[in-house]
């Protein structure tokens, strides 16, 4: 009895090794494929986008990206922001809120960074605010951030911290609302997301 | 199928009910599962953020969260097929088996943690719904009984071994 169970064990032990290691290998071959395809015209390259492989060694948080959902920058728990809570800090978000809230379309992206920075690649969109900058550009943005529902500060990713900077001082002229995108371009790039090269949004 | 297998392979008396059923049971398990992994393997992204989500696989962890994107759900469709197909029926189910702990494991914590996150089991049809709670569990217990009953049936249902 004990034979034939450890017979089967084993067997499908080997099973899930062997459909690991053609899994990992398909993983492995399909992004070119599809970037190819997506080249040919045959599909979109949202399609390819989406449904290309993964990086197997690349952990999903190897990069600093923060926790998943919205947390409030002074570390204090509490539920995301919404219409809700006009008062609330600011919030830092991941990659995928930022997806989120770029795809709703009700909040106005700006990138931290330097001009020249931005015009090699930016969250399409997005509009050039250098952080050390804030008052020259305050009066160019004054009207679109008033008709925005909110605010996503970005910069580079990894341990920038222009937005950071940017955000800071967003909220101390009294802008609410605001979202600090912690993966900046790196995770956005990462992922895919639509971005623009140049000095225009 | 063949009735080459020892104990009689084909649906007949006495054992016809339990043997309809054992066969039903078979196909149905594994088409679920063949169906569902067909979304998780066409966007590995989405069930790797969905991995991600589960709060889980973190710090050091997260290097499994990419590997785990992409071979459960490929675990699950060759398993599902096996079911479906009649083949190696038992490993199959013994595989399904493991995957279930271990998603009712993570549905378990993600429950006591209090996250309303989405489930990422595939299958997000609206009226199972879609998020990673009670629903998903009783039916991912429900899974676990039904390989259960397909591991553990005798030989004279026309199981393959």
């Amino acid at each position: 009895m004990w034979k034939s169970w450890k017979t089967e064990i084993i067997g499908a032990i080997k099973l899930v090794i062997v459909v690991a290691i053609v899994a990992v290998l398909v993983n492995w071959i399909r992004t070119p494929i599809l970037l190819r395809a997506a080249e040919q015209g045959t599909i979109s390259h949202a399609r390819a986008r989406i449904t290309r492989g993964v990086n197997l060694i690349d952990p999903w948080r190897h990069k600093g990206w923060p926790e998943v959902g919205v947390q409030p920058v002074d570390g204090s728990p509490g539920p995301g922001p919404g219409p809700t809570q006009p008062d609330s800090q600011i919030w830092t978000i991941d990659v995928f809120k930022a997806k989120e809230l770029f795809d709703a379309g009700d909040c106005i992206f700006f990138d931290a960074r330097g001009a020249q920075y931005y015009e090699e690649g930016h969250i399409a969109g997005a509009n050039n605010w250098p952080f050390d900058m804030f008052d020259s550009y305050h009066s160019q943005y004054a009207d679109t951030v008033a008709d925005a529902d909110c605010i996503v500060a970005y910069c580079s990713g990894g341990s920038c911290d222009e937005s950071n900077t940017l955000a800071v001082s967003l909220f101390a002229e009294g802008y609410r609302e605001i979202y600090l995108f912690e993966g900046g371009m790196e995770a956005w790039e990462y992922m895919g997301y639509p971005t623009n090269v140049g000095s225009e949004p | 199928m063949s009735d080459a297998t020892e104990g009689g392979a084909r649906c007949s008396t006495p054992s016809a009910v339990p043997c309809i059923v054992y066969h039903l049971l078979r196909i149905l398990l594994g088409a679920l599962f063949l169906v569902a992994s067909l979304e998780k393997i066409e966007r590995p992204w989405d069930f790797g953020r969905a991995i991600y989500a589960y709060s889980i696989l973190v710090g050091p962890f997260a290097y499994l969260i990419s590997p785990a994107a992409i071979v459960m759900p490929a675990l699950e469709f060759v398993c599902g097929a096996l079911l479906v197909i009649n083949l190696k029926v038992r490993q199959a189910a013994l595989a399904i088996l493991a995957m279930n702990v271990v998603f009712i494991a993570a549905i378990v914590s993600v429950i006591a943690r209090g996250l309303d996150i989405e489930c990422g089991c595939g299958l997000d049809v609206g009226f199972l719904g879609t998020q990673a709670d009670a629903g998903a569990l009783i039916r991912d217990l429900v899974i676990l009984a039904v390989s259960l009953v397909i591991l553990l049936a005798p030989q004279s249902t026309g199981r393959k071994t």
